[in-house]
C-alpha cells in the first residue's frame, strides 16, 4: 500500500530527536535513505493516522476553490486524491469536514457523482504502472 | 500489453512476460471521484443545494454505490 515519506529534517521541526528515535521501534515509522538526495527519510507505517493532516489542507483549498467554480473545484479534488496515498480517504475526510464545519455546496459533490468510472478495453501496446501480486510493482 | 492474453512486467528494470488463460479484458478509469463518494455514504452530514434544499449526505449517496458492478474501495495488497 502506498504511504507517506517524510524527510528527517521536516520531522525534527515537530519532534524531538529522542521521540524520532523511539517511533521506529514502536512501529510508527520506518527509516530509509532517499538515494537520489542521500537524505534520511521516514515512511509512515500507520498512514491512516496522518489522514487528518493533509485533509485539513485539502479542506481549506476546496473551500477557497468552491467560491469560484464548482466543476473545477471537484476536478481539483479528484486529481489531488488520485495522486496522494489514501487520497480518496483524505478527500472524503476533507469534504465532510468542509461540509460540517464551514458548509460545502452540494454542487461539488454532484459534480463528483457525475464523474462516473469508465470501462476501457485493454489493447496491445498500452503501458500501465501498478502492482502485480507476488511479483512487485 | 503484449497481446490479449500476455503482458510484460518490468521487475527492477528486467522484463518478464506473464500469460493468462483468458483475455485480460477491461479496466476502469476515472474511478477516483466515486471512491471519494463511497467514503461519504455513512457521513451524517447535511448538504444544501443552490435552492436551499437540505438533505443528508448519507441518504443522498448511500444507495448509489452498492449497486455498482465495480468495488468502491481501493484494493489492498
Amino acid at each position: 500500500m502506498a504511504t507517506f515519506a517524510i524527510h528527517r529534517t521536516a520531522l525534527l521541526s515537530y519532534l524531538s530527536t529522542h521521540a524520532l528515535e523511539t517511533l521506529p521501534g514502536s512501529g510508527y515509522l520506518k527509516h530509509a535513505t532517499q538515494e537520489a538526495f542521500s537524505a534520511d527519510i521516514y515512511y509512515a507505517r500507520q498512514p491512516a493516522l496522518l489522514v487528518s493532516e493533509p485533509a485539513k489542507l485539502l479542506k481549506s483549498e476546496i473551500l477557497s476553490q468552491a467560491i469560484n467554480e464548482h466543476a473545477s473545484a471537484a476536478e481539483w479534488l479528484t486529481d489531488t486524491a488520485s495522486r496522494l496515498p489514501l487520497g480518496d480517504i483524505i478527500s472524503a475526510r476533507a469534504s465532510t469536514a468542509a461540509a460540517s464545519e464551514d458548509g460545502l455546496q452540494a454542487s461539488i459533490l454532484l459534480e463528483l457523482v457525475q464523474t462516473k468510472p469508465k470501462k476501457t478495453t485493454l489493447s496491445p501496446g498500452q503501458s500501465f504502472a501498478g502492482t502485480y501480486l507476488n511479483l512487485g510493482s | 500489453m503484449i497481446s490479449d492474453i500476455q503482458i510484460e512486467i518490468l521487475i527492477n528494470g528486467a522484463p518478464r512476460w506473464v500469460s493468462f488463460d483468458e483475455p485480460v479484458g477491461t479496466m476502469y478509469a476515472d474511478h477516483t471521484a466515486w471512491l471519494i463518494l463511497s467514503h461519504l455514504c455513512s457521513a451524517r452530514t447535511e448538504i444544501w443545494d443552490e435552492d436551499g434544499n437540505r438533505s443528508s449526505m448519507d441518504s443522498t449517496y448511500s444507495f448509489k454505490f452498492p449497486l455498482q458492478k465495480w468495488p468502491c474501495s481501493r484494493p489492498l495488497p
